[in-house]
């Protein structure tokens, strides 16, 4: 049997965000995890040097988000808000198109979530980016909610265009899936994210306090884009420890300086049972997987 | 409430719409399968579709129940008992043999099952006549649920079949005729018989529906024994349909997220020797057999299964295997277990624990499975056709 989804019946729809302002407190200041006070550029904004495929690690920087980051700043009504569709309905992969300003027409793709601060990310060419400003509006074909696997129903797929789903390195070998990775990483790692009730839109991040532990799993490698294995997690519902559940993620933000925060991590595909089983594959990138296949 | 939403081509996959009245491809010719929207129903409570009885019926979510459907014809088959067979575990030694028994149909075969939905399900189509060609109890099934549906049914038999079974079809109204076992004679009489009426064939179109009606066999399994399936099930294979049915329900609940593929059973096919029609197309050599019933064990005759294409696809997909065995090891069989176990089984069955007993030796079989056994059918029936109890006297 091979991999089959429910694609086709899945509904496309058009988002809108606008291109963020950066944000930081008014004294700039952070604590740091040793209890320092330290300024960093952060979240939001258009970061041209911060590009998937590039290091997520080696930043003078907290947060950071790569390409552009935008949201919806359209009123809520109650518990719903434009921003929150924005930010549940575009999936990573997704064509987002650029429709006001002086790089109207020009085309990206989202790349990842920002939990918190509310933010989807999506990737630019450099020279769009030097003709993209803050406040520019960027529609987003917003396709892969929903999405689901025929024949792995514990298999929770979100936040993937379907189109890159096919494209990602998994094959199934004895009733598993076998998911190309560039880090496995366990989940006691994990950090800031969990307590959520949803893993729909945001991400959670991956600690980088341990010396030993960044070592083990290379996580001083870790690149804007990389598709990654926390293991013993689960998302299907927020995310939690279990034991053989496996969530897959796409790395979405920069390191960072705060205590229980680093790398986010948006999640893509989990399961509470012992069916994924990742692997190493070096070039699982979003670079990769959106421009050179 | 029925999840039924199309057919899909066993073979090319091309899909149609459930209203249709002919269920071969139209693309290939290939058998069509029901195709239920799983979905949907995994988030929802997929059987309990407003019937609570214990029967097959209760699992009409999916079963291939048209919207507007009001009549089913049924017995109140299925939720037939799973016995425990001690002895026979401790003689082989296993960590445990179930042994479904089908016999408890209401009449007295796991064709009961087929012949209800497929019998229902062709409503739609009440003005044709049924027609089966069988060497033992789906005609007496086709012929039980044609008259309960008020109509015609003409039975193909081989000659050599026990009478026991012409018996029965003809008491229910069947129309009965024997025939020497060749492809040009059957269809000499298929064609003489559709020129006199249009007759709905339950050997080709009607298997779309039989198929449904055997996989209730393992979905009721699944409630029966809940977290603790069996690992390796072993079922005869005559025409094929058991054996597609407890594929058609795998992938249903694999679907539905019941049962995890690397749960799914070993599962191993059991024909004879003097008529090993599956084993011929899998290992692909000619089939050599006799145009007259040459076994004890009826239901294991069948020359051509048309679901010969399907059936090895899924065996090789699967690494399921078919065991062959013969007439003596089914009699020494048939009369141990009535010893030991005290039941009654049909040759058929009986054939299962030979082939069990085969894949022990063989290694494929250890303690550390947990085994089921199917016996289709009601030993009794065969008391006369075998003259065991007349050997006995002698």
């Amino acid at each position: 049997m091979s991999l089959v989804t429910n694609k086709d019946r899945l509904v496309q729809q058009a988002v809108v965000g606008e291109i963020s302002h950066p944000t930081l407190r008014k004294t700039g200041y952070v604590i740091s995890s040793r209890g320092r006070v330290e300024v960093y550029p952060s979240v939001g904004g258009i970061t041209y040097n911060c590009r998937i495929g590039d290091s997520a690690i080696h930043w003078e920087a907290d947060h950071v988000e790569p390409g552009v980051s935008i949201r919806n700043s359209g009123p809520s009504f109650g518990e719903y808000s434009p921003n929150a569709a924005l930010n549940v309905l575009a999936c990573i992969g997704n064509k987002a198109v650029v429709i006001s300003g002086e790089a109207k027409g020009a085309v990206g793709y989202v790349t990842g979530k920002h939990g918190g601060i509310d933010h989807v990310m999506v990737d630019f060419p450099p020279d769009v980016l030097e003709q993209l400003n803050i406040g520019d509006r960027i529609r987003v074909h917003a396709y892969g909610t929903g999405l689901k696997l025929r024949d792995y129903p514990s298999v929770t797929l979100m936040s993937i265009d379907p189109d890159l789903f096919e494209k990602l390195p998994i094959q199934e070998a004895g009733g598993k899936l076998r998911v190309g990775v560039t880090h496995i990483i366990p989940a006691k790692l994990m950090g800031a994210g969990l307590g959520n009730t949803s893993a729909y839109s945001g991400d959670y991040d991956i600690q980088l306090f341990d010396e030993a532990a960044i070592r083990k799993y290379r996580l001083d490698q870790l690149r804007f884009g990389d598709l990654v294995a926390i293991i013993d997690s689960d998302a299907t519902f927020g995310w939690i420890f279990k034991e053989g559940a496996v969530t897959i993620g796409v790395i979405a933000h920069s390191n960072s300086v705060v205590s229980g925060h680093g790398p986010g991590v948006t999640t893509i595909m989990t399961t509470p049972e012992d069916i994924i089983e990742p692997y190493i594959d070096p070039d699982v990138n979003l670079k990769q997987l959106f421009y050179h296949q | 409430m029925s999840y039924f939403f199309q057919y899909i081509c066993a073979h090319c996959e091309a899909t149609f719409d459930i209203y249709r009245t002919s269920f071969s491809c139209d693309e290939c010719g290939d058998l069509l399968l029901a195709e239920y929207d799983l979905y949907r129903a995994r988030n929802e409570d997929y059987f309990r579709q407003g019937y609570s009885g214990p029967g097959i019926w209760r699992y009409r979510g999916l079963l291939p129940i048209y919207p507007d459907q009001r009549t089913y014809y049924t017995q109140g088959e299925g939720f037939t008992p799973v016995y425990n067979l001690e002895k026979l575990a401790d003689e082989m030694p296993l960590q445990k043999v179930l042994l479904k028994n089908e016999a408890q149909n209401p009449g007295g075969s796991i064709k009961d099952r087929e012949m209800s939905v497929a019998l229902s399900a062709l409503t739609r189509l009440k003005d044709r006549g049924i027609f089966i060609e069988s060497s033992g109890t789906s005609a007496v099934a086709a012929s039980r649920y044609s008259a309960l549906a008020g109509r015609k049914c003409f039975a193909l038999m081989p000659r050599g079949v026990p009478m026991q079974f012409v018996g029965e079809c003809q008491t229910h109204g069947a129309m009965v005729k024997l025939s020497d076992w060749h492809p040009t004679t059957r269809q000499k009489v298929k064609e003489e018989v559709q020129k006199r009426t249009q007759l709905v064939n339950l050997n080709t179109e009607g298997l779309t529906f039989r198929i449904e009606g055997a996989k209730t066999l393992y979905y009721e399994l699944m409630d029966q024994l809940q977290g603790d399936m069996p690992n390796v099930i072993i079922v005869p294979v005559g025409e094929g349909t058991t054996l597609a049915g407890i594929w058609k329900a795998i992938l249903e609940l694999v679907r539905l997220g019941k049962l995890q593929k690397k749960d799914i059973p070993r599962i191993y096919g059991v024909q004879s020797d003097s008529c090993p029609s599956l084993d011929a197309v899998l290992r692909k050599y000619e089939l050599e057999y006799s145009t007259t019933l040459d076994t004890i064990a009826p239901d294991l005759y069948f020359p051509e299964p048309v679901l010969g294409e399907l059936l090895v696809r899924i065996i090789t997909e699967f690494k399921w295997e078919i065991v062959l065995i013969n007439d003596e090891e089914i009699l020494s069989t048939w009369k141990h277990i009535a010893q030991l176990e005290g039941f009654l089984l049909s040759p058929e069955g009986a054939a299962t624990i030979v082939a069990l007993d085969k894949l022990v030796k063989q290694g494929k079989v250890d303690a550390s499975d947990r085994v089921l056994v199917l016996n289709p059918s009601n030993g009794s029936r065969y008391i006369q056709s075998i003259g065991f109890l007349k050997e006995d006297k002698n």
